[in-house]
């Protein structure tokens, strides 16, 4: 199973706004997560994937099968919603059985398969319950296992942790994760939790303004940005602008730092991007070492965040260590250059 | 035909409907005083008995207005501080005549106010001349407290949701910073509500304006409001339907006006709420 | 205390028509004197209260069918496409009841409907349009209210990426939904109806007058007579306000579980 977007545009007849010209592919078995800010066009792909909307161009191949045209009752979707959207007269396993229903499966069987799948998600004492009787990560259970229990040919996430609890999002992304290896399914994920997306994702598709701007694994998407506006978005980051001066010399506001400058040349302006956790407190030797004082600190428990002023520009640090310093230094492997761009 | 339009479709028998019996007969009535040039109409502003109509509806749609308004704030405020069980329990009960026929007030004014009614009665006792009463209630100004019975839930039903939905703690804020509570009240309670005193002004003034079967009932068609000078114009023998399309006309332009204005009210609140 | 002033206000009147209905005499005393059934009893044996009553009755549940089938598809269609023409549709049922007085509405009747072409003044149908038209707005807000308190859109959708078709959907999940509502909207329609005077008093027929255009009549008699046919009218009018509130807490009730 696969989930295979080819160019695809789509814009809102009343708005204006929609997405242009997006490619994105899930493999088989495969989570993908799209993230962006709001307005990013990330619940739009979704919504062309799930069938509530339907490309204006371009196509989308569900394991292989062009969709477009076929209506979202026929895709064989499974989808979570935001707002959980279990329906409020059923019981969980009435609601887990729905689509079974739908199907035709006969009524016994389609009971034990919902226990089973509420079994799987931790909720079978909870079978025969009002959805409004339990809390937001139950109730979001619940929804996971109605959507997965008609053996969907892929899953759609729609920011399924976003109305919880900061601590109960952590365990059910685990929990999200665990369902989707172990039914082996494709899953699209639309969020706009960026920690959220590193941390479950196979792949990550970033969108802004209705275009996809870079999809890669998230390490890739960490170390290897594609421009400033993927390195800003996905963790924290030192973007400075800077000229190239030679091949391995590049002018930023406070000095000059060491790196390899290829593939640009002398003279070329670039976004010059380090990020915090490899800034180094304390740094011996002399290259891209910088003295100045610390002028924000804050202790955030394991690491502290600070920010060092050197000659009125600030270097952005992340570190473990507790004792005042007074210089800092980048390594030159930590400094990238990427197409300059206006903050 | 796409999705939209199979949607809409759903829609067409409640709309043929609304045509046939609400929009065709209105507009025939909107139409009828033109086939005669508009002499009826034109005819009616020199017609002493019309302009008296037409001065009592509009004193009996403010002061029943004022009236619903100065009664039903206060007990929306009260109410809004209630436990919900009472406050459950009070609704019910105030919104009870809301389902009532203008009949049952009518005939209970009657037993209150009329010349040998309860109040009267009891007024008697102190010295208050029972005709000076029953001359009041038979009054457009007794009408509107009649009226009132009905209105006054109305604007109660209105002006709860927004006070239930107003936040509190801007009262206490306001009083942290040292102002009493009766100019916090209006200071910063009161704007908020404005806009939805508004509404419900207009709405409570245009039934009273348009409404007849309780002043019928009440003192028959001898008081002069626009809606009996009408129902007399149409039921009495020798049906006059050229004096009853320009009256219509008239009844017809000041309550969709008055609603005009509330519509304009409710929607600068939202386009302000849209803002913020 | 303001509440409670404001509750004497509201139950003084209801409690003098209920005494005056048990009353043998009341003319210029503050009370009636005497008990008697009397009055009931001259109601019951009165054949145009009971023909109306009947009338009554007959219309009510006629509208109460009418406006829901209309209403139930309105409402679904009008929040479902949120465009423009559906917000103003919207509004103008909002306003509509207000906007065009009774009297004029009842006007527009007898100038139409007693055409050739639609010769219909007098009969019950029209009577029953009547009602239709004024009762409409009431249940399609109470409708529309629900609709969008309940996030009905979202729940449709789920059931569309489950499988479900319109049908399914509808049947499954809408209407499920909203039964709470369409029943407590019921109520107040059928309320309304029932006491409705002011158009159908200019459009009925002498045989299909409604209980409360034959009520009016009884104004001029007994006082006995006349509180007794009016506390029928009452009571029909409190039963379905209490239907309409034990429906609420119940589904409020439902909706907590």
């Amino acid at each position: 199973m696969s989930i295979v977007i080819e160019n695809c545009s789509f814009v809102y007849p009343s708005s204006g706004i929609g997405v242009h010209d997006v490619n994105i592919s899930a493999d088989d078995g495969e989570l993908v997560a799209v993230i962006g800010s709001s307005g990013s066009g990330k619940t739009t792909m979704l919504k062309l994937v799930a069938g509530f909307e339907q490309a204006n161009s371009g196509r989308i191949l569900i394991n292989g099968r062009d969709v477009c045209g076929v209506p979202a009752r026929l895709r064989n979707v499974g989808m979570v919603f935001q707002s959980y959207a279990l329906f409020p007269l059923m019981t969980c396993a009435e609601n887990v059985a729905y689509p079974l229903k739908i199907r035709k499966v006969p009524p016994a069987e389609r009971r034990r398969k919902a226990l089973d799948m509420l079994e799987r998600v931790g909720l079978a004492a909870f079978a025969d319950r009002l959805p409004s009787s339990m809390s937001g990560g139950q109730q979001q259970r619940v929804a996971l296992a109605r959507a997965l229990g008609f053996n969907p040919d892929v899953l759609l996430l729609d920011e399924p942790l976003s109305a919880l609890d900061a601590s109960l999002r952590v365990e059910l992304r685990r929990e999200i994760r665990r369902l989707q290896k172990e039914q082996g399914i494709t899953a699209l994920h639309v969020t706009h939790d960026q920690e959220e997306a590193l941390s479950m994702a196979d792949k990550v598709a970033l969108m802004h303004q209705g275009r996809l701007i870079q999809i890669a694994t998230p390490q890739e998407l960490y170390d290897r940005p594609v421009n400033r506006r993927v390195a800003a978005f996905v963790g924290h980051a030192n973007l400075w602008d800077g000229v190239v001066v030679d091949a391995d010399t590049v002018r930023v506001p406070f000095g000059e730092l060491r790196c390899s400058c290829s593939p640009y040349v002398s003279g070329d302006k670039v976004t010059v991007l380090v990020r915090p956790e490899r800034v180094m407190p304390d740094a011996d030797g002399t290259v891209n070492v910088f003295d100045g004082a610390i002028s924000a600190d804050s202790f955030l428990g394991a690491v502290r965040r600070y920010t060092f002023s050197v000659g009125g520009s600030g270097i952005e640090g992340e570190t473990a260590r507790r004792k005042p310093f007074t210089r800092v230094g980048i390594p030159p492997e930590a400094v990238q250059l990427l197409p300059f761009e206006e903050a | 035909m796409n999705k939209t339009m199979k949607i809409m479709l759903l829609a067409l028998p409640a709309f043929a409907v609304l045509v046939m019996f609400f929009l065709v007969p209105l507009g025939s009535v909107l139409v009828e005083p033109f086939l005669d040039k508009g002499e009826a109409f034109f005819g009616l502003w020199s017609d002493p008995l019309f302009l008296k109509g037409l001065k009592g509806s509009t004193l009996l749609a403010l002061t029943a207005g004022v009236l619903s308004v100065l009664v039903g704030v206060p007990v929306a405020l009260r109410l809004s501080v209630m436990k919900e069980k009472a406050r459950l329990l009070a609704m019910f009960c105030i919104s009870l005549p809301l389902t009532f026929s203008g009949l049952i007030v009518a005939y209970g004014f009657i037993l209150c106010f009329g010349r040998a009614g309860f109040i009267t009665l009891l007024l008697a006792e102190v010295g208050v001349s029972p005709d000076w009463v029953a001359g009041l209630v038979y009054s457009p100004v007794g009408l509107a407290l009649a009226y009132c019975y009905y209105l006054i839930p109305r604007v109660v039903l209105l002006l709860l949701p927004a006070l239930t939905n107003f936040d509190r703690s801007l009262l206490v804020a306001a009083n942290s910073m040292g102002a009493t509570r009766l100019r916090a009240f209006f200071d910063v309670l009161l704007p908020e509500l404005m806009p939805t005193i508004g509404v419900s002004f207009c709405l409570v003034a245009a039934v009273a304006f348009g409404a007849y079967g309780t002043a019928l009932a009440l003192v028959g068609s001898q008081v002069n409001i626009l809606p009996l000078l009408l129902y007399s114009s149409i039921s009495d023998t020798g049906t006059n339907f050229s004096q009853a399309a320009a009256i219509s006309l008239v009844l017809l332009g000041a309550c969709s006006m008055i609603m005009g204005v509330a519509e304009v009210i409710a929607m600068r609140r939202e386009q302000r709420l849209k803002r913020a | 205390m303001l509440v409670i002033a404001y509750l004497v206000y509201i139950f003084l009147p209801i409690a003098l028509l209920l005494i005056g209905s048990f009353g043998e005499t009341w003319t210029n005393t503050f009370l009636p004197t005497g008990f008697t059934l009397r009055w009931y009893l001259d109601v019951w044996n009165d054949p145009s209260f009971r023909r109306a009553f009947i009338v009554s009755l007959e219309v009510a549940v006629s509208t109460c069918v009418i406006v829901t089938a209309l209403a139930v598809p309105l409402a679904y269609a009008l929040t479902r496409s949120m465009g423009k023409i559906a917000g103003l549709a919207g509004r103008f049922l909002a306003i509509m009841p207000i906007a065009a007085p009774p009297a004029v509405l009842a006007f527009g009747y007898i100038l139409i409907f007693s055409t050739d072409a639609m010769p219909y003044l007098g009969t019950t149908w029209l009577i029953i349009a009547a009602h239709v038209v004024s009762t409409l707005p009431y249940m399609f807000q109470t409708l529309v209210a629900d609709i969008r308190h309940l996030h009905l859109d979202k729940l449709e959708l789920a059931a569309e990426s489950l499988g479900a078709s319109f049908g399914q959907r509808f049947f499954h999940i809408i209407l499920p939904s909203l039964q709470h509502s369409i029943f407590s909207g019921l109520v107040v329609v059928s309320a309304i109806s029932i006491g409705e005077f002011q158009i159908t008093n200019l459009i009925a027929g002498f045989l299909n007058r409604t209980y409360p255009v034959v009520l009016l009549q009884s104004f001029y008699g007994a006082t006995g007579f006349a509180c007794s046919t009016t506390m029928v009218l009452l009571l029909l009018a409190c039963a379905s306000a209490a239907g309409s509130a034990l429906t609420a807490r119940s589904a409020s009730r439902a909706k907590k579980h």
